[in-house]
């Protein structure tokens, strides 16, 4: 059943980010060099010393998505909206009728007969169009929802979790936004959810793709997201990783980083059925590494072994040598250890051929999007390669000589980019790298 | 495609710490649900829980810690006994080829609360930085990353009731692909009073006494009792196994993932069952026994019922260990495993009691009592009231 060799198209993108609610907005400002960093006031930080972050304002949704949503969770608006603009660009629609289970016969995929006779004329399912012929729904198959998360309604949570004030408004678990996208969309397939802290958004996409490749899954809607809440201030303030500085990744006098909030979500299935139904490839996934650096709770290995082995894992899964990489879509948290220990890790993997890598850091104008952040860059690695432009780092002034790739700092780069890897890591150790191809590229 | 087996077990529950205890406790039947003595529980409606007890992590951890949240506990106690039962030498192993994946549906509760409630009280500056870290939900395989020195794939999942479940497909298709030959799975569910106010507040908790808590496929059955446990399995692929000649307790033969939007339906277990089976190259006849998710949740149950008979028909041998352990909702796949080896080891049958089955139940063989059964092939469920469906294939080898 397993085909590792599986090729897996994206197919649709939606991202909702302090630069922008949709992808062109969204690419726009990156483009521009703009700066998403403003003071926070959807939430309550009172007494916190550090108040400026990524906020997300304004979330575009009609009435009949929001009616489903709990209003006080924020992190649910961004889920959804994220989760439209994929599904539409991919070509998914959502629309009533009979999945037509003779063609699902016919390519031998699984099916439900009660689901089918269940959902007989009425059932609100999504279908994949096909892009060519217009309207004809061509099956309805398996959509799987994997989201990632590293504090999921914590934003709903007022005083301790519930115990000493009633618990009406938000949900315990993590599993809330999946379970309502596959509400929303009627969906039939599993959805997971993951929690990896800052590589949580990176890793969703790399186990949809698994999923893929797997045969468990024929579409997956995958990304992370995460909405700034008290608690999570509380803790990432005590944790003494933010700046009262701007964010200056790969700058020499770093001070370390914003948080923001986000979503940034994708839609994968396989090479084939995206040809099939005449779908755009936005670009290929073609390579996969998770670890963890087996070192410590909250600083990343000083060699940066962790990230160097999760980028060298995605190079051998996706077939491709270090010298046919274009471009790295950076971690670059903009703190002291990170940036210079991922900088050591992109030499030890890519060579002398690094110093021919442009690299960037998106999160000096979004912020770190926390569970989000590694869906959201992945999104902007294949807005580069579908562009030819690679975003600017921004507030990088003062050049720090260990951190010494070539980095845009002056407005975007033009650039033909075939081949990103992008980078996540998060607090406990993880790694995350995620390789991209453009579409049409021959398999290696 | 490799051939995945199960090298070692490692549970932690209200019935027994380490696989042995645990399978001496599903042979004898006696339940871990017990009054709640861990908090003032007088002012719910549910006073019940099977929490596990006589637990202490020191005995489980290579070194000294200063703080472990009780789900990060749980997890070190469930690893450690899976390490030692699987004769592996760490120091000595390729673990960059090992894989880590762990599982948990609401994580370090504890430690939140805990956090949050001087932040809240007290002012933000107040807020104990050590405790922070260690209020994540991936807290837990994270430090058995460092503790061990495990640097291999590493994935946490926190897909609600299916967690584990959802973990152990993964392991599974990672060996079965040939991506790794090892991988540890593992997940834990700790109980407070957190995770219990926010149960009640669901109305998924049963008010009745002890000894009709839980009784599952049971028209009675109000709701199910909150479980604390942990647990990890060592799946290599077969080679791997042989190679190193590791005892062999089962071979996982195939998995299956469903789901069913607006809650779990029978649709879901189904198609979860009817994957499990077809990727076993097997056919639902082949299969003597179905260990079911049921816990004593009216609707869950009523799925589950309905759908073991559509992929069985009449008569099946169904049965749930959850009376005796509770539901452990992140970590209850892990378990099912867990009672599944052990009743292909025993070749024992676990009863459950039912005064009045419920109508979509009646056509299913669920035994009153316990009893001995030559069994090969046992299909576990993993199920989560809101619609996720995991199930897997596992066999005597």
């Amino acid at each position: 059943m397993s085909e590792t060799s599986k090729r897996i198209a994206v197919t649709g993108m939606g991202v909702v980010s302090p630069l922008g609610n949709d992808i062109q907005t969204f690419w726009n400002a990156l483009c521009a060099g703009k700066d998403g960093m403003k003071p926070i006031t959807h939430s309550n930080l009172s007494g916190f010393p550090i108040q400026m972050g990524g906020e997300i304002h304004e979330i575009p949704l009609p009435q009949e998505l929001l009616a489903k949503i709990c209003p006080e969770d924020r992190s649910q608006l961004m889920v959804v909206s994220a989760v439209k603009q994929a599904v539409e660009q991919a070509g998914l629609e959502c629309r009533t009728g009979v999945p037509p289970v003779a063609e699902r016969q016919a390519r031998g995929l699984s099916y439900s007969k009660e689901c089918t006779l269940k959902n007989a004329g009425q059932a609100s399912c999504l279908f994949e169009k096909n892009k060519k012929t217009g309207e004809t729904p061509v099956l309805h198959s398996k959509i799987a929802v994997v989201l990632s998360t590293n504090f999921a309604s914590a934003g709903t949570l007022d005083g301790d979790l519930g115990l000493t004030t009633p618990w009406t408004k938000g949900d315990l678990g993590f599993q809330t936004a999946a379970d309502l996208v596959a509400d929303i969309w009627n969906l039939s397939g599993p959805r997971s959810t993951l929690s990896l802290s800052c590589s949580s958004g990176a890793a969703a996409i790399g186990y949809g793709a698994d999923l893929i490749r797997s045969g468990r899954a024929d579409y997956v809607i995958a990304g992370g997201y995460d909405a700034i809440s008290r608690f999570a201030w509380a803790g990432l303030s005590l944790l003494r990783t933010m700046t009262e500085d701007k964010l200056r990744p790969f700058d020499k006098n770093r001070a370390g980083t914003l948080f923001s909030e986000g979503a940034g979500i994708v839609v994968l299935e396989s090479y084939e059925s995206a040809k099939l139904r005449n779908s755009q490839i936005l670009a290929e996934l073609c390579g996969f590494g998770f670890n963890n650096n087996a070192y410590h709770m909250t600083a990343p290995s000083k060699d940066g072994q962790g990230i160097t082995e999760t980028m060298a894992m995605a190079l051998k899964e996706a077939g491709i040598s270090p010298e046919m990489v274009d471009h790295v879509n950076t971690h670059g948290t903009g703190t002291q250890l990170n940036d210079s220990t991922e900088t050591a890790a992109i030499k030890q993997v890519l060579g002398k051929h690094a110093y021919d890598v442009p690299i960037t850091s998106i999160k000096s104008m979004t912020g770190h999007l926390m569970g989000a952040a590694g869906s959201v860059e992945a999104i902007a690695s294949i807005m580069t390669i579908l562009n030819g432009k690679i975003p600017p780092t921004i507030n990088l002034t003062t050049p720090d000589p260990e951190c010494d790739l070539p980095i845009p700092t002056n407005g975007a780069l033009e650039a033909k980019v075939k081949t990103v890897i992008t980078n996540s890591s998060g607090i406990g150790g993880n790694n995350v790298s995620l390789a991209f191809r453009s579409a049409g590229e021959p398999n290696p | 495609m490799k051939r995945v087996v199960i090298t070692a077990a490692g549970p932690v529950t209200a019935i027994g710490i380490g696989q042995e205890c645990f399978t001496e406790g599903i042979l004898e039947g006696g339940s871990g649900i017990m009054e709640i003595a861990a908090f003032e529980h007088e002012k719910y409606d549910a006073h019940l829980a099977a929490t596990v007890e006589d637990f202490d992590v020191k005995e489980f951890l290579p070194t000294p810690k200063n703080y472990l949240d009780r789900n990060t506990e749980l997890s070190f106690g469930a690893f450690s006994l899976a390490i030692k039962a699987s004769g592996i030498d760490l120091a000595k192993a390729d673990k960059a080829n090992i894989a880590l994946i762990w599982s948990t549906a609401f994580g370090g509760t504890d430690t939140m609360n805990l956090f949050y409630s001087d932040v809240q009280k007290k002012g933000p500056r107040f807020g104990k930085p050590i405790l922070f870290p260690h209020t994540y939900s991936n807290t837990a395989i994270s430090m058995l990353s460092i503790e061990y020195k495990l640097n291999g794939p590493h994935m946490n999942f926190v897909s609600g009731w299916t967690a584990s479940g959802h973990a152990l497909v993964y392991g599974y298709d990672l060996i079965a692909s040939g991506r790794v030959p090892v991988a540890f799975v593992g997940g834990a569910e700790s109980f407070n009073e957190t995770i219990f106010r926010f149960c009640c507040s669901r109305n998924i908790l049963s008010s009745s006494s002890k000894e009709n808590a839980c009784v599952p496929f049971d028209s009675t059955a109000g709701g199910t009792v909150m479980g604390e446990g942990a647990g990890m399995l060592v799946l290599e692929d077969l080679d791997s196994a042989l190679k190193r000649g590791a005892h062999i307790l089962g071979e996982i033969s195939g998995a299956g993932l469903a789901g069913s939007p607006g809650g779990l339906k029978s649709m879901a277990v189904e198609e979860a069952m009817t994957t499990a089976i077809d990727n076993s190259k097997l056919n639902p006849c082949d299969v003597e026994f179905v260990l079911a998710s049921a816990n004593g949740m009216p609707d869950m149950d009523n799925a589950e019922a309905v759908a073991i008979g559509n992929v069985f028909g009449d008569n099946k041998l169904t049965t749930t260990v959850k009376p005796l352990i509770g539901e452990t909702f992140g970590t209850g796949g892990i378990l099912q495993l867990h009672a599944a080896l052990s009743i292909l080891e025993k070749q024992f049958v676990p009863g459950v009691k039912t005064t009045s089955r419920i109508p979509e139940a009646e056509k299913l063989h669920i035994p009153a009592e316990g009893y001995s059964k030559n069994i090969k092939t046992v299909l576990l469920n993993n199920l989560d009231p809101n619609g996720n469906a995991v199930s897997l294939v596992v066999r005597r080898f």
